[in-house]
């Protein structure tokens, strides 16, 4: 039983045998790639098929329809094959080159061994089989070896299941099937002759689709099973990268707040500049970039992973050359994507900087004039602020109240100069001044002016953060009468018991005749010393002596 | 060894008909235009050619040589034939290959005469 089908040649229809008909169809393209590469080849090629047609014309005339590959091998007898027509190989050495040269191009293109997977005898799609057919090794071998690549912990070449999976499913992707007789021919590497494609087709007609090795049952179940499991495994990766491109699709607008959300530099940046930021995010080139290029990254695997499920199947194609194409854009892709996502990266950290130094200077100018207004409020008047952070503070005064504010700056500035003073109106006469300070430096000192212009001072001692004067006093107090409440407790207590360094100091014998007396602080006194980094004073007390 | 002297003289005359070839289609076309198929049939005959393919590039050089010359003809069956015809460049080549024929044959004929043909083949 023979499959017959009708062909049109020339306009003629005749009834033909399917495997005389892909003999003769080899035969007439044989021919035409011979003759390609010779002057006028197509011509030649062109009337060879005229004649074909013309001997067929009177197969069909004399009534012996359907032509059969007898009859087909008959006329190609009759008509030579290309290398028997070729007129340059017999006119001797001069001039021959060309022919002999389109010739050995010929015989190179097809006698040469190739790699294919071999569809004849296969377990997933061939790939190894075909390989073993190009080693000339029983196919049981190259498998055996490749499991046990992937399986076994050999010492040295020990590679993982992923690596052997990978390089599979790439070879699969690039290596085509041998499909027609011809392939199937050069897979085997014998000699593409008319007489072995005849043999081949013959053989293949009835099994080309359908491996021609069967294995046993067992092996069947066998390899269904594995072919389940990979699909299952391949078909979750393609899963995966799918949600990851419908991460990258929906997410793209959302992308670059939640990368800011989660940056601590930015926290508290955000709650003042939020749409400053939301806005450069939104309009930035690098996000939209970054987001196109890995959806297409993704898409390329997912595309090719869903190949190599077809492939499985029986049903996909190779991808030959396009794999590389294809692998390509996937690398441009990636390699854009991320650079363009630490672009961002970048600009954004930049960004962030930015903002977070206005922010920062925008609070120091606010905080600074809030405590200027202190000062102000208080009737003290901003001699000097060279190099100062601060103006007053709250949180260690001696009496352990947390509220309770004092003028304070601190400044690791050498040149740092700050001074403070008051103007006041008051009765003439001798007064005395108070005030409870500390330092960690010698130079402070308060001062007070007298009606003769005379400076009287009081340096400060340096006590550092730690005991001073008031807390002494407060501690020998709380040792004698150790059920003492109230104020001097909470001093003794201060700074976890050790207190915070104030002093009281006093300047007295101010002579006031006119009504007005001027007194500062600073921490520079007129010799112009300071070593320290900070210093404290609060409680100025004007007494009037006499 | 005496295949292979077979070998030899096979090759002799294969080299001696292909080189012979394309004088005769030349011939054959003096006396009328004729088609490729019709051309086959007579150099079958006259034992000149094995395969008929190898017509065809000789059909294709001599006509790009610009010797022959073709034009299509109806068929009452099957496609349109390419009818070769000899151009007067031909007409002129064909004439030149007759006096090269003749003093050839000549040749031979005084070089047989002056050898007698011998029979014997050694083993």
């Amino acid at each position: 039983m023979k499959k017959n089908i009708t062909i049109n040649f020339f306009g003629t229809l005749y009834a033909i045998d399917e495997d005389a008909y892909e003999l003769l169809n080899r035969y007439l393209g044989d021919m035409k790639r011979y003759f390609s590469h010779k002057d006028g080849g197509e011509e030649i090629a062109d009337d060879i098929e005229h004649r074909v047609a013309e001997l067929m014309l009177e197969l069909k005339n004399d009534g012996r329809e359907p032509i059969d590959i007898e009859l087909v091998k008959e006329i190609i007898g009759r008509i030579g094959n290309p290398e028997e027509l070729d007129e340059a190989s017999g006119e001797g050495e001069d001039g021959s080159t060309a022919g002999h040269r389109g010739r050995e191009w010929f015989n190179e293109q097809v006698s040469k061994k190739r790699l294919y997977c071999n569809p004849n005898d296969k377990l997933l799609c061939g790939v190894l089989s075909g390989i073993s057919c190009y080693l000339g090794i029983d196919p049981v071998w190259i498998r055996l070896a490749v499991v046990a690549l992937a399986v076994l912990p050999i010492p040295f070449i020990s590679i993982s299941f992923w690596t052997v999976l990978i390089v599979y499913i790439v070879l699969a992707l690039i290596i085509p099937e041998a499909k027609t007789p011809e392939e199937r021919l050069r897979m085997h590497g014998k000699p593409v002759t008319i007489e072995n494609l005849n043999e081949e087709i013959v053989n293949g007609a009835d099994g080309t689709e359908r491996p021609v090795v069967k294995h046993s049952g067992f092996v069947q179940v066998l390899i269904v099973l594995i072919k389940a499991i990979l699909i299952f495994v391949l078909a979750s990766m393609a899963f995966g990268f799918f949600a990851f491109l419908a991460v990258i699709l929906f997410g793209a607008s959302f992308f670059g707040m939640i990368f800011n959300v989660h940056n601590p530099v930015l926290q508290h940046a955000m709650d003042s500049d939020e749409l400053m930021m939301f806005d450069a995010i939104a309009n930035n080139g690098f996000t939209w970039v970054s987001g196109i290029a890995l959806f297409v990254a993704a898409l390329v695997i997912v595309i090719l992973i869903v190949h190599v499920i077809m492939r499985i199947l029986g049903k996909g194609k190779s991808l030959g050359r396009m794999l590389w194409i294809y692998l390509a854009i996937f690398f441009v892709s990636l390699i854009v994507g991320i650079s363009s996502l630490v672009g961002f990266g970048m600009e954004m950290e930049y960004k962030s900087d930015q903002i977070d130094q206005e922010y920062r200077e925008q609070r120091e100018q606010r905080r600074n004039q809030e405590e200027i207004d202190w000062l102000t409020a208080r009737g003290w008047d901003l001699v000097a602020n060279d190099h100062v952070n601060g103006y007053m503070k709250r949180g260690e005064h001696y009496s352990g109240d947390h509220r309770r504010e004092y003028i304070d700056t601190h400044s690791e500035h050498p040149n740092m100069l700050y001074t403070v003073e008051r103007t006041i109106h008051i009765a003439p006469g001798i007064y005395s001044l108070e005030a409870a300070v500390r330092t960690n430096g010698e130079g402070p000192e308060i001062y007070a002016f007298d009606s003769q212009g005379t400076r009287h001072t009081s340096p400060f001692p340096v006590c550092h953060n730690y005991g001073g004067g008031i807390w002494e006093e407060a501690t020998t107090l709380l040792k004698a009468d150790s059920t003492l409440t109230g104020t001097m407790a909470h001093i003794a207590g201060a700074n976890e018991g050790r207190g915070h360094g104030w002093s009281r100091i006093r300047i007295e014998n101010i002579h006031i005749t006119d009504s007005i007396i001027r007194y500062g602080v600073t921490n520079r006194s007129t010799s112009g010393c300071w070593n320290g980094t900070w210093f404290s004073a609060t409680d100025f007390k004007l007494e009037k002596i006499k | 060894m005496f295949k292979k002297r077979r070998m030899n003289v096979d090759n002799a005359k294969s080299q001696m008909r292909k080189g012979m070839l394309e004088y005769c289609v030349m011939l054959l076309l003096r006396k009328e235009p004729s088609y490729a198929s019709d051309i086959i049939v007579r150099l079958k005959e006259a034992e000149l050619i094995v395969v008929e393919g190898t017509l065809y590039p000789l059909l294709t050089r001599l006509k790009n040589d610009g010797l022959l010359s073709y034009e299509w003809r109806e068929s009452t069956q099957g496609p349109p034939r390419k009818y070769y015809a000899l151009t007067t460049e031909g007409e002129l080549f064909l004439a030149g290959l007759d006096c090269a024929w003749n003093e050839l044959a000549t040749t031979v004929g005084h070089l047989k005469a002056e050898s007698p043909i011998r029979l014997e083949v050694k083993n």
